[in-house]
């Protein structure tokens, strides 16, 4: 045992109690506000079912978009050379930085109907409305879960060893052999934990979507926007909802604790 | 007309007669240069108010808070705006509050039976309903009982004032519209701007918010046969640790000053 | 056959070298860092020559005044690297294996025919371990396996004994040796031990700076 690393001074194990003492009371004083009694009333009341399915599809959905668009813009930014870098990186931070009501008014600009850049013209030629629609909040949750995937896949590309695929190479795989047999494994942890957080940040988003895809309950109302819109008609409801909300995150967190934190660790 | 001789007279004159005003007024000059220093050192205190006021008063209460405080230099407001609905939440759940401004006089009932409020509200303005659309009615739409005729239409949540207030025209009309073509604004700002910045197709709002929306929408107006009188309400919170400064602007807001500021907006005399 | 004469470059490095090497074992004996993994690496294509041509066999890979490049994929080497570069994802023989599967081998096909030579190698004890779990000696066995297991048209190996304890290392290179011959192929072993070279290659050049 090295006598330097075992004794963590107790300055830092008190820092590391209030950090904890601090994520946890939030979490603990929602617990104390449910309504246990009624909790399953609440919980399959119709309001609450659809704004659980919306936000779990519209969030899964937009995960994956996120990756098809994600991945590419990562592999360029980690591996490709090429002018204006700095412009396409500030891009992708950007919806990080945007205020999410912000983010869904900028939304508005390219997509909307009245007078989208791309939304008017997607109306006029074939009818199509990208607001207020399912597919409005796929695209608010996307644009803002997009720099968290970019980023954690990102440097998960830039720390991959160039050996393995190197080796790969002579060993006679193509391109796209490397790509899905050794970058992607190794790229696995960065994968995982961007997946992660992406569909946490598109679960949670509330001004792009409320914004841009409105707050139409069985359509477009996910689970933030039933919580917020809940509070002051039936605050038993938001808090029910709330736990749901808590409760699948927590246990996303712990089913994926072992693969997300890569193979060697408990 | 004037000799050479003439003009240089009068010009002096005149220089001697300015330099003479000069000799009163740069005294003056200087003692007021002085007094606002010395004014510092009085240090007049301010205190500061909260009013928690309801969406649609974000504009004239705004205006009537800069008068307010030209007039009582003493006070500060700082203003606080949601729906009355998340407002009367909020104070039910300690949130600091001076003054209360809602879009209905049911919210001050609400917080009499938490004991927020000990006495009734004053009725200080008057709002109606208006249909907004956009600009050039692109859908054709008459009236309310037509407005099915749009897609997607913008309201309040239905527990706030304004959502009541849409609700209850909408039952006038006899018109029921399908949950699913309802979006629902967090305050009355906000249903207003899915009109006129976003893609709904008509919204119920306050006359006074279609007013300040100006050419972004096209308001279709709804008889007074059919429309709501919206009573709004002002009253001083219980706790309140200013409750003198906060009468003071609730006194305001029922003076000819602040009415004739809610006028402006287009808000009607209680 | 591998016939080389251009010039090395990888980096800063740069250097004119010749080789030529035919149905043999060639040793490259030099001090370290003097570029001999770079004129390794050029055959195999992962550097490009700065000019002259390289030809594997008959055919011409690597000729930039002809613009003329294929790709290591397509070139039908094998490899011991100095640092082994086993996926570290994979089971020691899958690793072995991964070869065999480029070149359209079925799976279990694949999977046995490296388990047999693993065990040859004297590995077979640890073929379902994970790459990182391996030892040194252990890794470097499954790495030179790798290497041999495609029937490659070349075979490079660079420094393939160093972390082979003393005691196996005439063990383990009389297999190697026993695999080239067998296979009939060019083969160039990389090392600063002489002794080793002389035991190994038919043939040794001095690479020195």
């Amino acid at each position: 045992m090295n006598s330097v690393s075992s004794r963590t001074p107790r300055f830092v194990r008190i820092g590391a109690l209030l950090g904890v003492a601090f994520l946890a009371l939030p979490i603990v004083g929602l617990l104390k506000r449910v309504a246990w009694s009624t909790l399953c009333r609440q919980l399959t009341d119709v309001a609450t079912r659809d704004a659980m399915r919306i936000s779990l599809y519209a969030s899964v959905c937009a995960t994956v978009l996120a990756l098809v668009l994600g991945l590419p813009l990562a592999w360029c930014l980690a591996r490709m050379q090429f002018s204006g870098r700095r412009f396409v990186r500030a891009l992708v931070l950007l919806p990080m930085v945007l205020p999410p009501v912000v983010g869904g008014v900028a939304l508005l600009g390219a997509y909307g109907k009245s007078n989208g850049l791309l939304g008017g013209l997607l109306n006029s030629l074939f009818g199509i409305q990208l607001t207020y629609s399912l597919w409005g909040v796929i695209i608010a949750e996307t644009f803002v879960a997009l720099p968290f995937l970019v980023l954690s896949l990102e440097g998960g590309l830039r720390s991959i060893d160039v050996k393995y695929e190197e080796s790969a190479a002579v060993m006679g795989a193509t391109s796209f052999t490397r790509f899905m047999r050794v970058t992607l494994p190794l790229l696995k942890p960065s994968l995982v934990a961007g997946l992660m957080l992406a569909w946490a940040r598109a679960l949670g988003e509330f001004g792009a979507t409320i914004t841009f895809a409105g707050n139409i309950q069985g359509r477009t109302q996910t689970a933030p926007l039933a919580v917020y819109t809940m509070l002051e008609s039936n605050p038993e409801g938001a808090y029910a909802l709330s736990f749901l909300l808590v409760a699948i995150s927590v246990g996303l967190l712990v089913g994926l604790r072992d693969r997300w934190i890569g193979g060697s660790s408990q | 007309m004037w000799s050479s001789t003439d003009g240089v007279y009068s010009l002096t004159v005149t220089i001697l007669a300015k330099a003479k005003s000069l000799v009163v007024v740069l005294p003056i000059f200087i003692c007021s240069l002085a007094a606002p220093v010395h004014a510092e050192r009085i240090e007049v205190k301010k205190t500061t108010i909260t009013v928690s006021a309801a969406a649609s008063l974000v504009n004239v209460y705004t205006e009537i808070g800069k008068q307010f405080e030209k007039a009582n230099p003493s006070i500060q407001v700082r203003f606080n705006f949601a729906s009355s609905s998340s407002l009367v939440s909020q104070i039910q759940s300690g949130a600091p509050t001076d003054v209360f401004a809602a879009a209905d006089l049911s919210s001050f009932d609400k917080l009499l039976s938490t004991g927020n409020v000990v006495k009734s509200p004053k009725v200080f303005a008057r709002n109606s309903m208006q249909l907004v659309v956009k600009p050039g009615n692109p859908l054709n739409i008459s009236s309310i009982t037509d407005v099915s005729k749009a897609s997607v239409i913008s309201l309040c949540a239905k527990t706030a004032p304004c959502g009541i207030y849409a609700a209850t025209v909408l039952s006038r009309y006899g018109v029921v519209i399908a949950e699913s073509k309802i979006t629902r604004g967090i305050d009355a700002t906000a249903t207003l701007n899915a009109v006129s910045t976003g893609d709904a197709d008509a919204a119920i709002v306050y006359a006074t918010d279609a007013v300040s929306a100006k050419k972004s929408v096209a308001t279709i107006s709804i008889p007074a046969g059919k429309n709501v009188k919206a009573m709004y309400g002002i009253g001083v919170i219980r706790g309140s640790k200013n409750s003198k400064q906060a009468e003071t602007f609730v006194s305001y807001v029922l003076s000819p000053a602040g009415q004739k500021v809610l006028n402006t907006f287009g808000f009607l005399a209680p | 056959m591998i016939s080389l004469h251009g010039t090395v470059e990888v980096g800063s490095f740069s250097r004119e070298f010749s080789i030529d090497v035919g149905n043999e074992i060639v040793g490259m004996f030099g001090a370290n860092g003097s570029g001999k993994t770079s004129v390794l690496r050029t055959i195999a294509g992962l550097c490009p020559l700065g000019n002259g041509e390289l030809k594997l066999g008959d055919d011409l890979v690597d000729a930039p005044a002809k613009n003329m490049f294929v790709l290591p994929e397509m070139r039908n080497i094998g490899m011991v690297f100095q640092d082994h570069s086993l996926f570290p994802f994979m089971t020691a023989v899958d690793n072995a294996a991964f070869p065999l599967l480029m070149r359209g081998v079925k799976r279990t096909a694949a999977v046995k025919m490296a388990a047999e030579m693993l065990e040859q190698f004297g590995v077979a004890h640890v073929a379902q371990h994970m790459a990182p779990t391996l030892s040194g000696g252990q890794s470097q066995r499954v790495a030179i396996v790798r290497a041999l297991i495609g029937s490659p048209s070349a075979v490079l190996l660079d420094e393939p004994l160093s972390a082979i304890d003393e005691a196996s290392r005439e063990g383990v290179r009389n297999h190697i040796r026993e695999h080239l011959v067998r296979l009939g192929v060019s083969a160039i072993v990389v090392s600063h031990d002489r002794a080793e070279l002389d035991h190994l290659c038919t043939r040794i050049e001095n690479y020195t700076r």
